[in-house]
């Protein structure tokens, strides 16, 4: 298309081309746009196509299953996989299938909500942290600092004994010590962001600093927030089984991933 | 460089405060009478309230929660951690026996886990899209997603149940004089395990860090230069690759004490780790209390010497304005 001799009537056409793509891109909302690129990344792809059946096996965990995850069977312990019980049975005559779909939920549930409690936490202190500045600063970075030169499993492990082990504790926890990751992030992009032009730009407006915190500065940093999200989802998937392997996390019957290794 | 160190150790001490004071605040908060967890029930139901009352003054649970914080401080500088409630032992004793296998295990681990993963992610980086490339890759995000308990059974079916030519608990075998072989044959598989954990992420860093140098122009130049290819890759490129690979050994230790606690559990290794699982299911607060002071300790000695590393390695950070 490109031509170094290019004449006028070409100029025309090709700009012309250019016109018709500008057209179709203008019927194509971001969200369409996002969706197709997706669609293109075959890792991406595999990946949807794994956390889906994860996600499926969870909701759909006692359609899928045959036995009540919580009762267990004496007369069938330690039994090879067979049609029954298609990944057999384990020394407490528990079906192994059950606790493992059933597991699903317990994973699921403390990845997802402690993140979301930790990004709620983070996020606000991270602001604040950002946009402040001064004392209001200095206490939440000393604070993340200490949270995080610990290892994230020695903690939890203190508090969870302090409160004695469950789901809904471990879940808590985890959040408790994620959201240092989540403040260091957002106030390391609110520093950033708040030089940007258009911050500038809006205040000259004269838009009040509530508005451009919640208005122009969050939409700004849900791109590495969200990248943050996913990642600390697995960290706290993985946290919750150690611990319930370690036997400090979710208790039996209750079945989790972590406490059915051990 | 002098300065430098003494105001990073500067920097170190309200942390190590900040923990002692967070996990103590947390210890203190666990419902009902901290007594009846340091007492045989049996033995409290005979106990009169005077007695009781004595039992309680005696172990400075009358007091307020700050007041019993600066008494247990004031106690740990003069080297007195407290009573282990479980055990009846002095917390110093418990912990100073455990100390020497979690260094031995930590300190062998460190030095086959980086060389391991630096190694490997060299070899990715200089052969990027080949054969080692796409294996190194599989097999460092295969490790980051699976939990290290679970390669640590598997090391454990095949080399201790299935195979037969490990030994799976303990350090010693009990009952045997002690020997340099016994030892090393009961370490490989921890060792493995948490070097394994250590190298997975190290691994992709210095592959992405390796990449980043190898583009640069001052490798060309050396390469015009007529250096000889090794020499360009490790005195002109992996040095300058060393230092976001230091940051990320040094972020990752944390996770290694961590992980220690899943590898000695495990294994039955008797270290901090397992020692900290105890305390921590057993309820024993002073046991805790001395457990994270020493891994906090441990954590913020590492943080210092990879700052120190820095220095060493950059010489911009030994004699910079930044120092």
């Amino acid at each position: 298309m490109a031509d170094p001799g290019g004449t006028a009537p070409e100029t025309t056409t090709s700009g012309g081309a250019v016109d018709t793509r500008q057209v179709v891109l203008a019927h194509d909302t971001l969200v369409r746009m996002a969706i197709r690129r997706f669609l293109r990344h075959r890792l991406a792809i595999s990946g949807l196509v794994v956390l889906g059946l994860v996600v499926f096996m969870a909701v759909a965990a006692p359609l899928i299953t045959a036995y009540p995850p919580e009762v267990l069977d004496l007369h069938s312990i330690k039994l090879p996989p067979s049609l029954a019980h298609p990944f057999g049975t384990d020394v407490l005559g528990y079906d192994v299938w059950t606790r493992v779909a059933f597991g699903s939920r317990t994973s699921l549930t403390v990845g997802f909500g402690a993140v979301a409690i930790s990004i709620v936490i983070g996020t606000l202190l991270g602001i604040l942290a950002g946009v402040y500045g001064g004392v209001v600063d200095q206490v939440i970075g000393r604070l993340t600092d200490t949270i995080l030169s610990m290892p994230a499993l020695l903690l939890v492990a203190v508090f969870v004994s302090v409160v004695g082990p469950s789901l809904q504790s471990v879940l808590i926890v985890i959040a408790l010590l994620t959201w240092p990751q989540i403040t260091r992030l957002v106030r390391g992009q609110y520093l950033t962001l708040r030089e940007a032009e258009f911050v500038t730009a809006a205040r000259i407006v004269g838009v009040s600093n509530t508005a451009i915190m919640l208005r122009h500065l969050l939409p700004n940093i849900f791109g590495p927030l969200s990248v943050a999200a996913t990642f600390y989802t697995a960290q706290a998937i993985l946290l919750e089984s150690a611990l319930s392997f370690l036997g400090l996390g979710v208790k039996p019957p209750t079945p989790s991933w972590g406490n059915m290794v051990n | 460089m002098g300065t430098y160190i003494v105001r990073r150790i500067l920097i170190s001490i309200p942390v190590l405060f900040g923990i002692t004071v967070l996990a103590f605040g947390a210890l203190s908060l666990a419902p009902g009478d901290p007594l009846t967890s340091r007492i045989d029930p049996e033995i409290l139901a005979q106990m009169s309230t005077e007695q009781v009352e004595a039992a309680r003054r005696a172990l400075g649970l009358d007091q307020p929660v700050p007041v019993r914080y600066v008494i247990w401080l004031g106690d740990v500088v003069q080297g007195d951690f407290g009573y282990s409630v479980v055990n009846k032992l002095p917390v110093t004793q418990e912990v100073l026996v455990r100390l020497g296998p979690t260094l031995i295990l930590m300190t062998v681990a460190l030095v086959v886990g980086t060389t391991a993963g630096i190694l490997f992610g060299i070899v990715a980086a200089v052969r990027q899209y080949g054969v080692v490339d796409y294996l190194v890759t599989a097999f460092s995000t295969s490790f980051i997603a699976i939990p290290t308990f679970v390669t640590g059974l598997v090391l454990i079916y095949i080399f201790g149940a299935a195979l037969k030519i490990l030994p799976t608990t303990g350090m010693i075998t009990l009952g045997k004089p002690f020997s340099l072989g016994d030892l090393a044959a009961h370490m490989v598989m921890p060792v493995v395990l948490l070097s394994i954990q250590l190298s997975a992420p190290l691994a992709r860093y210095t592959r992405a860090s390796m990449l980043e140098v190898l583009n640069t122009e001052y490798m060309t130049t050396s390469r015009s230069k007529g250096l000889r290819g090794r020499i360009v890759l490790l005195r002109h490129g992996f040095r300058n690759a060393l230092i976001p690979i230091i940051t990320i050994v040094g972020l990752t230790l944390p996770d290694l004490v961590a992980g220690a606690v899943i590898t000695e559990s495990l294994f039955g290794w008797p270290g901090m780790g397992q020692l900290a699982v105890k305390a921590a299911t057993g309820r024993d607060a002073a046991l805790m209390m001395g457990v994270i002071l020493v891994v906090a300790t441990g954590v913020l000695v590492s943080n210092l010497i990879t700052d120190i590393l820095y220095g060493v390695v950059d010489p911009r950070v030994r004699l910079g304005a930044r120092a």
